[in-house]
């Protein structure tokens, strides 16, 4: 009989209902209250659905930390993975001690998942700069020792698009499949509520995509999530980083972290070369409909200046140019250390036009508002 | 691109111990010969590959720059893990070190050590001696490592030449293995001769030297020595080691673990304040003298803090250190370390430490004459150093 300050995993079957698979388990909380969280696919990646629950405990890891309840899977999940997951779950204790607790993860059986013989690797796959950096460089060879045997990208329909939007993610895939199919590899297309267990997107999205992927493991080894920041412009405390990602794996499926020895402007460089990537480019996290850029918000400001001061011109996936206004406007910068390489690179190239000194500017206020809420928040401290 | 070749020697035993060496040549000609010497009961364990070679080499290559050839055997999954290790020295201090490219006459994986045995670097001080309780003890959890020996490295905190220090510090070090139930191998090399800065450096000369064992053992844990927590501020980001860049110092046989991140000094304190031998043979001390500094001088930045961390928590002062600290000398001190152990911000990096000092002594409702006195002196190397900056 399990303690009720338990949360419980009960993994439920595959359910095949027309062309979809469903793989689904059902998280049963503290007090009582059940819910269903599911995965779908095409029927077709069945032969490389995992039943092991390690997608699982992925899923639910961040619920469970943030009510400090112990987690108990009624089925079998990897040891190698439980051992990460303490090292990984004492990291966002020991940076988030208010919001989450390191927490007990036990199963009913624990054992390794079967390892495949052959290397096959996929990639979360957004359709946007990182994504597509990763992408382009495995498929061609070009990361070096770091190469794997890349084959599929997934995309998961229940991250940056809400599940009641399928046209818009009908959309967005479509692109995504161009992109993809351009350099050989495979799109594979997930939808999930993943998002509805009520943890913490910004912390939790590595996990969750982690999750997603390893549902897979039955035919591939190795996922990679792309890099959001570079080495030098490390944000430990985002959720996928390359200190925690890789303790989302196990001994039969990796987690690699891709990507973070190069910048937003080195990958939009490398990417520049491949006509499908400029044609369906998606990089949108706040447009209602974000299977196009809106073209004005911050993300979108920051790609298009990173193109253009690289000499690029504006690529096709966006329908109009920034304007100095919206520059001088940007608010909230997503990352301060994108906007200085885009700084550091107009200066290396002379560039003397009034967007640069208007970007200047907005950096300026950002850095100072940045560093004042800074001051305010160690007083109130 | 420069070429630096590493030239393997065979192991050379002469009386109770054993001689491994390897030369560096440059492009030149020119020779430099490298060297680590243990007791020659670990013969056995020496390990064929090159592996612990290349990493020895690699920041005098990267700040050369000059591509590494090795003439014997590296395990590929080690050059696949430099890469990404280079890539990220490469990004936070481009002016410093450039990527390279490293071959081998032969890339090959060798065969794993038997058992689950690990080894673990030990100077003496809190980091280590933490890692070597919680892992005897049990209390690591999933974690647990069966940590079998502490490995003391002369030529590292301790000159080559101060042997008289050096044996005093085994010594110490010894009698507070032996009480976990461990093995103490101490090793003496010279790779610090590469020069090269040492903060930068330290934990590729520790994994170097941990995995020329790597035919008794499978892991070498290396102590933490800034918590994750800290890895939020750039000071503490950039370092020699951490656990972001520890573990690609591994390979497929033998993995570097960066143990212990997500504890800070305090959770350390308290796991070796019931641990006697650890209470008395302590050794934190980064003074200048290295003959002072084993015994623990108890006037430098580094001796202070500790002190104070005991005395925070209730614990008062360890016999490890013969004298207490006074409110003057807290009053005088200067966040700075010698030029060997510095972070990029020192200023900050002890603020924010001395900082957490404070809170604890606030939540513990201390009310002492050193409180203020710490205080005064964060105060007074902030406003040094933002009008060093100034000026």
């Amino acid at each position: 009989m399990w303690a009720m300050a338990n949360l419980h995993i009960w993994p439920e079957g595959p359910a095949i209902q027309n062309d979809q698979i469903e793989m689904s388990f059902t998280l049963e909380e503290a007090s009582g209250e059940r819910q269903r969280v599911w995965y779908r696919c095409s029927a077709e990646h069945q032969p490389a659905l995992s039943a092991s629950c390690d997608p699982y405990v992925l899923a639910a890891l961040f619920v469970a930390m943030q009510q400090k309840a112990d987690l108990v899977v009624h089925g079998q999940a990897s040891p190698s993975l439980l051992k990460n997951l303490s090292e990984y779950q004492a990291a966002w204790a020991c940076w988030r001690p208010e919001r989450y607790a390191a927490i007990e993860i036990s199963a009913e059986i624990e054992q390794e998942s079967d390892r495949k013989p052959a290397r096959r690797a996929l990639t979360s796959f957004s359709g946007g700069v990182d994504s597509a950096f990763t992408a382009w460089r495995h498929a061609n060879g070009l990361a070096g020792r770091q190469n794997v045997a890349l084959q599929a990208g997934l995309m998961v329909h229940g991250f940056d698009i809400r599940l009641n939007q399928p046209e818009v993610f009908g959309r967005a895939a479509v692109k995504s499949q161009r992109i993809l199919e351009s350099i050989g590899l495979k799109l594979i297309t997930m939808s999930s509520n993943l998002k509805k267990t009520g943890a913490q997107f910004e912390h939790a999205h590595a996990a969750l995509l982690a999750s997603c992927m390893m549902l897979l493991q039955g035919g591939y080894d190795c996922g990679l999530i792309a890099s959001s920041y570079p080495y030098n412009g490390l944000e430990v405390l985002w959720g996928s980083n390359p200190l925690t990602d890789p303790m989302l794996s196990s001994a039969a499926f990796s987690i690699l972290h891709d990507g973070t020895a190069f910048n937003r402007l080195e990958k939009t460089q490398a990417i520049a070369a491949w006509p499908a990537a400029i044609q369906d480019l998606r990089v949108c996290l706040h447009g209602e409909e974000r299977d196009e850029n809106c073209c004005r918000c911050e993300k979108c400001v920051r790609t298009i200046l990173g193109f253009r001061v690289l000499g690029l011109g504006l690529p096709a996936s966006f329908k109009q140019d920034v304007g100095l206004l919206q520059v001088l406007r940007v608010k909230k910068f997503g990352s301060l250390v994108s906007y200085r390489s885009i700084l550091a690179e107009a200066r290396a190239r002379r560039l003397r036009q009034p967007w640069v000194y208007a970007l200047h500017w907005a950096t300026f206020v950002n850095q100072t508002r940045s560093l004042l809420k800074t001051g305010l928040r160690r007083k109130h401290d | 691109m420069n070429l630096l070749h590493i030239w393997p020697e065979r192991p050379e035993i002469q009386g109770s111990l054993v001689t491994v060496r390897f030369e560096l040549e440059d492009d030149n000609g020119k020779r430099k010969r490298l060297w680590y010497r243990l007791p020659a009961a670990q013969r056995e364990a020496i390990s064929d590959q090159c592996d612990s070679f290349v990493l020895a080499a690699l920041f005098y290559a990267m700040h050369t720059p000059a591509d590494l050839y090795v003439h014997g055997a590296v395990s590929p999954s080690l050059l696949r893990n430099l890469e990404e290790y280079q890539a990220i020295w490469r990004s936070w201090l481009p002016q410093e070190y450039q990527r390279i490219e490293i071959r081998a006459e032969v890339e090959q994986e060798p065969a794993p050590a038997c058992g689950d045995a690990a080894i673990m670097a030990f100077s003496g001080g809190l980091d280590s001696a933490f890692t070597a309780r919680r892992h005897r003890s049990g209390q690591a959890g999933r974690q647990q490592e069966n940590i079998q020996a502490g490995m003391i490295l002369h030529g590292f905190d301790i000159p080559l030449k101060s042997q008289a220090a050096f044996d005093h510090a085994h010594d110490r070090a010894r009698k507070m293995l032996d009480s976990l139930g461990m093995e103490t191998i101490p090793l003496a090399t010279n790779l610090r001769s590469l020069g090269g800065e040492f903060a930068n450096t330290h934990a590729t000369v520790l994994a170097s030297c941990l995995s020329l064992l790597q035919k008794r053992f499978q892991a070498g844990l290396i102590a933490n020595s800034e918590p994750n927590q800290n890895l939020i501020y750039p000071w503490a980001l950039v370092f020699g080691s951490t656990s972001l860049t520890d573990p690609y110092l591994s390979s497929q046989t033998f993995s570097i673990l960066h143990d212990g991140a997500n504890f800070n000094r305090f959770d350390k304190t308290m796991l070796v304040a019931d641990w006697p031998e650890a209470l008395r043979y302590l050794r934190v001390c980064i003074g200048r003298d290295p003959d002072r500094r084993v015994r623990n001088c108890c006037r430098c930045e580094k001796c202070i803090s500790n002190i104070l961390t005991f005395r925070a928590l209730g614990l008062g002062l360890p016999p490890c250190f013969e004298q207490d600290v006074r409110n003057r000398q807290i009053l005088l001190m200067k966040f700075s370390y010698p030029r060997d152990f510095y972070y990029q911000d020192e200023v900050a990096a002890k603020s924010y430490y001395y900082g957490e000092i404070l809170k604890l002594a606030r939540r513990r409702e201390l009310r002492q004459t050193w409180i203020t006195a710490l205080r005064l002196a964060i105060a007074a190397n902030r406003l040094l150093a933002t009008a060093r900056r100034f000026i």
